[in-house]
C-alpha cells in the first residue's frame, strides 16, 4: 500500500493512476536530481519555474483555485492525493507567495480589475511574488509593524522596511501590509498593498543564513509610491485580508510534504550504507526512531484528511486543525532533517558548498538541516501555534 | 588557594582576556601560536616538572571549555589530549617536546570511512618487505590539514594484522590530498596513501598495548570534547538569555512569556546535566564507561542547547550574522566529533553487559 492508498482517499476514476503517469512522464531524472539538491524553503527559481511551467501546461498548477479562475475542480480529497503523490515522488517544492498566498488573497478580496491583471500571471510564472508582512520590530507580533503609507493623490507613499523577505531578490511584486491608521486597536489601522519590485526608492538587501545561503532578504521603503488601485480590500482593513492569508498558510499545504521528501533522501542514505554493518542505520534504535516518525506522518495525514472533510462539508477549516499541522509539519520536518543528519554520520560536519564530500545523497543534509530551523520560527513560530491551540481550547 | 589552584585562575583569567579580543580572528594559525607561545597553553596540563600546572587533565579539560566558550576552534585536542597523550603514553616525551614548543603540528587521521566514526583500522595497510615500509589506504575528515605539520596515522600490519600508530610528515611524497572545509569554517582532507614510503622512525606504536593506550588517549580527547562543548552550551544559553531579556514582543519582553522561562530553565538543566557527566568523566578516567557516558549525554544537550538558543532568537537567530549561528555549526561538528550519542550509548550498553558477565 502506499502512503497515498493509506491515506484512504478514494481514487475516483482511477485519479491517482493519472498523476502517477502524468508524474512518471513529466518529472523529469534531471528534475528529481536537482530536487534533491535543494536545501532551501523552496526550489531554486530556474528548478521551480521548469516544473511550474509543465504543471501550467497540464492544467494542474493551481488546483485549490475556484474552477473560473483556473482550478481544477478536484475535491479536497483529490487535491491532497495530488500533493502527496508530487512529495513521494520528489517533485520540486513551488514558492507558496504566489499560488497559494497572494492568488488566493486576490481571489477572497481584489477587484475584478486585480484579479484579471494578476491571477493570470501567476499561473503562468510570468510574475514572481514575495511576502512583504514581518519587520525588525514586528515578528510574533505582526500586528505591532510601523512600514507607514499616507495617502497622496491617487498614490500610497510609503516608508519604513520588511524584513525576512523570502525570494525577495527573485520577485517583480510584492504584497505588503502597511500601517495607515495609528488609532483603535493596532489591527484596525492595516492596509494591504501590491507593489512592482522595480518601484523607485525600494531596495533589497540580502540576508545570508547560517547554511550560507541566500534566501531571504530585508526591505527598505524610501518614499515608495503605490498606487491606490493597488491596494487589497479597504483601507485599515488589511489585517482581515491577512488573517484570510495565513489560513492558507498554515494549513493549505499538505503537511506531510516537506517530512515526505526528507524521508525520500534518509532512504537514500540508507541504501549507501547498506555495505557497511557498522553504520548507525542499521542500529535498531535509528529503524525505531524512523518508524515513530512515519507513524506521525500517518497521523498527521489524516488528521489533514478529516479536517479537509470538515471543510468539504461545509464548515471552515478550523484554527485548531491549521495550528496543529503546522505544528506537526514542523516537528516533523526537523526530525526527519536530524535523522538524516544522523544517517550521513561524520560527513555532516563537511560545508558542501564549497566542495562536494562523501554520499551524493548526502550533499543538500547539513545545509537542509540547518535551514530547517527556520520552519518552527516563521508563518506563527511554535510557541505561537500552541498559544492559540490552547487559548482556542479554553474559550470553548 | 593553593600554588597549584592559583596558576590555574590565573591561566583562566590569561585564556579569558586573550580570547575576549576577537581581533585578527581569521588567521587560526596565528591565534594558535598566540595561545600555544604567549600563554603556554600546551605545557599547562603537563606534570610541573616540565612546565605544567600539576592539575593535568582537569586543566586540559577547563581549557577547553573556555575555548568552547569563546568559540576558539583552534587544534587544542588534537595536540595537548591527543598526540602529547599518545606520546607520552609511548614514552616518546621527546615527540611531546617538540609539539609542545611548536615544533611539530601532529593531527590524528583516524577515519577509513568518512560515514562511519571507526578508529580500529582495516584497510589502511602497511608492508614492510627487506626494511622498506610502504603505505596503503585512505583517511577521511582529517582536520586543520592547513596547520598541521604531521598526520597520526592509525594502520595495520599487512601480515600480522597487528595495530600500528604513525606519525608521517604531512608533506611526504606520493600522499594524495583532497581539501575541503568543515561547517565551522576550517579546512579539513582525504588523504590518500598510493604505497607510499614511509621512514622506520614513522611507527611509533605497534601492537595490542600500544593500541590500548591509543584508545585511552581517545577516550580522554572524547572528554575534553565534552569540556569544549559545555563551553560552547554556557555561551549559547548566555547569548540567550540576555536576547529574550532584550527582545520586545506584544509590549513586553519576550522573557516575560512563561514558555520561554520554561524553555531557558530546560536548557539550563541540559547544560547543568552536561557539566555533571563532564566532571563525572574528568574524575573518572580512564574509564571507559564514564568517558563513553559523558559524551552520550553532552551531545544530545548540545543538540538541545544548540537548537532551543536559536529557537528563541527566532528570525534572527538563522542568519550567519550572529554569532550563535556559528556556535550552532560548532556544536553540530561537535555532537559528533570521537563518536554520536547514539554510537556511545551504544558502547556504554556493550561495556556495562561486559562488567554485569564479569561480576555475574
Ligand atoms: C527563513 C525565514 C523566512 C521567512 N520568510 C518570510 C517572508 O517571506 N515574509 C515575511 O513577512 N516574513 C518571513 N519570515 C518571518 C517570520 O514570519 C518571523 O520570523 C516570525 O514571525 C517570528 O518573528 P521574529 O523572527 O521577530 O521572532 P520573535 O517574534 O521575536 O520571537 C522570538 C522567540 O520568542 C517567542 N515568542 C514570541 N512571542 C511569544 C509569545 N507571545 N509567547 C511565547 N513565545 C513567544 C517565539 O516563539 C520565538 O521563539 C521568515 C522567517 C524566516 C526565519
Amino acid at each position: 500500500m502506499s502512503v497515498t492508498e493509506r491515506l484512504g482517499l478514494v481514487d475516483m476514476d482511477g485519479f491517482r493512476e493519472d498523476v502517477r503517469a502524468f508524474l512518471s512522464t513529466s518529472l523529469t531524472a534531471e528534475m528529481r536530481e536537482a530536487a534533491d539538491r535543494q536545501a532551501g524553503i523552496y526550489a531554486d527559481p530556474d528548478l521551480a519555474r521548469d516544473w511550474h511551467l509543465t504543471l501550467y501546461q497540464k492544467g494542474w498548477i493551481t488546483p485549490s483555485w475556484p474552477v473560473a479562475y483556473g482550478g481544477t475542480g478536484w475535491t479536497a480529497a483529490q487535491r491532497l492525493t495530488f500533493e502527496v503523490e508530487c512529495a513521494a515522488a520528489n517533485a520540486p517544492v513551488l514558492p507558496a507567495m504566489g499560488l497559494q498566498m497572494c492568488g488566493p488573497v486576490l481571489i477572497g478580496h481584489g477587484t475584478d480589475e486585480q484579479k484579471a491583471r494578476f491571477l493570470p500571471r501567476i499561473r503562468s510564472a510570468e510574475d514572481y511574488w514575495c511576502q512583504g508582512y514581518s519587520e525588525p520590530g514586528a515578528g510574533s507580533d505582526l500586528a505591532s509593524l510601523r512600514c507607514r503609507a499616507v495617502r497622496d493623490g491617487d498614490d500610497y507613499v510609503v516608508n519604513g522596511t520588511k524584513i525576512w523577505t523570502t525570494h525577495a531578490q527573485f520577485a517583480n511584486w510584492v504584497f505588503l501590509l502597511v500601517r495607515t491608521s495609528s488609532e483603535g486597536p493596532q489591527q484596525a489601522g492595516i492596509t494591504f498593498l501590491l507593489a512592482p519590485m522595480d518601484s523607485p526608492g525600494l531596495t533589497v538587501t540580502p540576508i545570508i543564513s547560517m547554511s550560507g545561503e541566500h534566501e531571504v532578504n530585508q526591505l527598505f521603503f524610501d518614499n515608495v509610491r503605490v498606487p491606490v488601485a493597488l491596494r487589497v480590500g479597504a483601507e485599515n482593513n488589511g489585517w482581515e485580508v491577512a488573517k484570510y492569508l495565513l489560513q492558507f498558510e498554515r494549513g493549505g499545504a499538505a503537511a506531510g510534504g516537506r517530512p515526505l521528501r526528507l524521508l525520500r533522501s534518509i532512504s537514500a542514505l540508507m541504501q549507501d550504507a547498506a555495505g557497511e554493518p557498522e553504520h548507525v542505520v542499521h542500529s535498531p534504535q535509528f529503524r525505531r526512531r524512523l518508524t515513530l516518525l512515519e507513524i506521525e506522518l500517518s497521523a498527521t495525514m489524516w488528521t489533514q484528511r478529516r479536517a479537509l472533510s470538515a471543510v468539504a462539508s461545509g464548515d471552515p477549516m478550523g484554527v485548531t486543525a491549521s495550528s496543529i499541522l503546522k505544528l506537526k509539519a514542523t516537528e516533523m520536518t526537523q526530525m526527519a532533517s536530524e535523522l538524516a543528519l544522523e544517517a550521513l554520520g561524520p560527513f555532516a560536519s563537511v560545508d558542501q558548498s564549497v566542495a562536494a564530500v562523501g554520499p551524493v545523497a548526502g550533499r543538500s543534509v547539513a545545509a537542509r538541516y540547518l535551514n530547517m530551523r527556520a520552519v518552527s520560527i516563521f508563518g506563527g513560530s511554535s510557541e505561537v501555534q500552541r498559544t492559540i491551540l490552547g487559548k482556542e481550547l479554553l474559550r470553548r | 588557594m593553593s600554588d597549584a589552584q592559583e596558576s590555574r585562575a590565573i591561566l583562566k583569567d590569561m585564556l579569558r582576556r586573550m580570547l575576549s579580543n576577537r581581533q585578527g580572528e581569521g588567521d587560526m594559525m596565528a591565534r594558535w601560536r598566540q595561545l600555544r607561545d604567549e600563554l603556554g597553553l600546551l605545557a599547562a596540563p603537563l606534570p610541573e616538572a616540565r612546565g605544567g600546572l600539576g592539575g593535568g587533565f582537569a586543566d586540559s579539560a577547563l581549557i577547553a571549555e573556555e575555548l568552547g566558550c569563546w568559540l576558539m576552534p583552534v587544534p587544542f585536542v588534537a595536540t595537548s589530549v591527543i598526540a602529547i597523550g599518545l606520546f607520552d603514553a609511548l614514552s616518546r616525551e621527546d615527540l611531546s617536546d617538540q609539539v609542545v614548543s611548536g615544533d611539530i603540528l601532529p593531527v590524528p587521521a583516524l577515519m577509513e570511512d568518512g560515514r562511519v566514526m571507526r578508529v580500529r583500522p582495516t584497510a589502511t595497510m602497511l608492508r614492510e618487505e627487506d626494511g622498506v615500509l610502504r603505505l596503503r589506504g585512505r583517511k577521511e575528515l582529517v582536520e586543520d590539514v592547513d596547520m598541521a605539520s604531521h598526520l597520526l596515522v592509525p594502520a595495520c600490519a599487512d601480515r600480522s594484522g597487528e595495530p600500528l600508530l604513525l606519525l608521517l610528515p604531512a608533506a611526504l611524497p606520493g600522499m594524495g590530498w583532497s581539501r575541503y572545509r568543515l561547517l565551522d569554517g576550517r579546512e579539513a582532507a582525504t588523504v590518500v596513501f598510493d604505497d607510499i614510503t614511509i621512514a622506520p622512525d614513522a611507527v611509533i606504536g605497534r601492537g595490542e598495548a600500544d593500541w590500548q593506550r591509543f584508545e585511552a588517549v581517545l577516550d580522554r580527547a572524547m572528554v575534553a570534547t565534552c569540556a569544549e562543548a559545555l563551553g560552547l552550551m554556557r555561551a549559547m544559553l548566555g547569548q540567550t538569555v540576555d536576547y529574550v531579556k532584550q527582545r520586545r514582543q506584544f509590549g513586553k519582553t519576550i522573557a516575560s512569556f512563561q514558555v520561554v522561562q520554561h524553555r531557558l530553565a530546560d536548557m539550563l538543566i541540559e547544560v547543568e546535566q552536561a557539566a555533571s557527566v563532564t566532571a563525572m568523566a574528568v574524575q573518572a578516567l580512564p574509564d571507559p564507561i564514564a568517558a563513553s557516558t559523558a559524551k552520550a549525554r553532552t551531545s544530545q544537550a548540545l543538540r538541545f542547547v544548540a537548537q532551543n538558543a536559536v529557537q528563541l532568537h527566532g528570525g534572527i537567530g538563522t542568519t550567519e550574522e550572529l554569532a550563535l549561528s556559528r556556535y550552532f555549526k560548532r556544536a553540530m561538528l561537535l555532537e559528533t566529533q570521537y563518536g554520536s550519542a547514539e554510537q556511545h550509548l551504544a558502547r556504554v550498553e556493550r561495556l556495562r553487559e561486559v562488567e554485569r558477565s564479569l561480576i555475574g
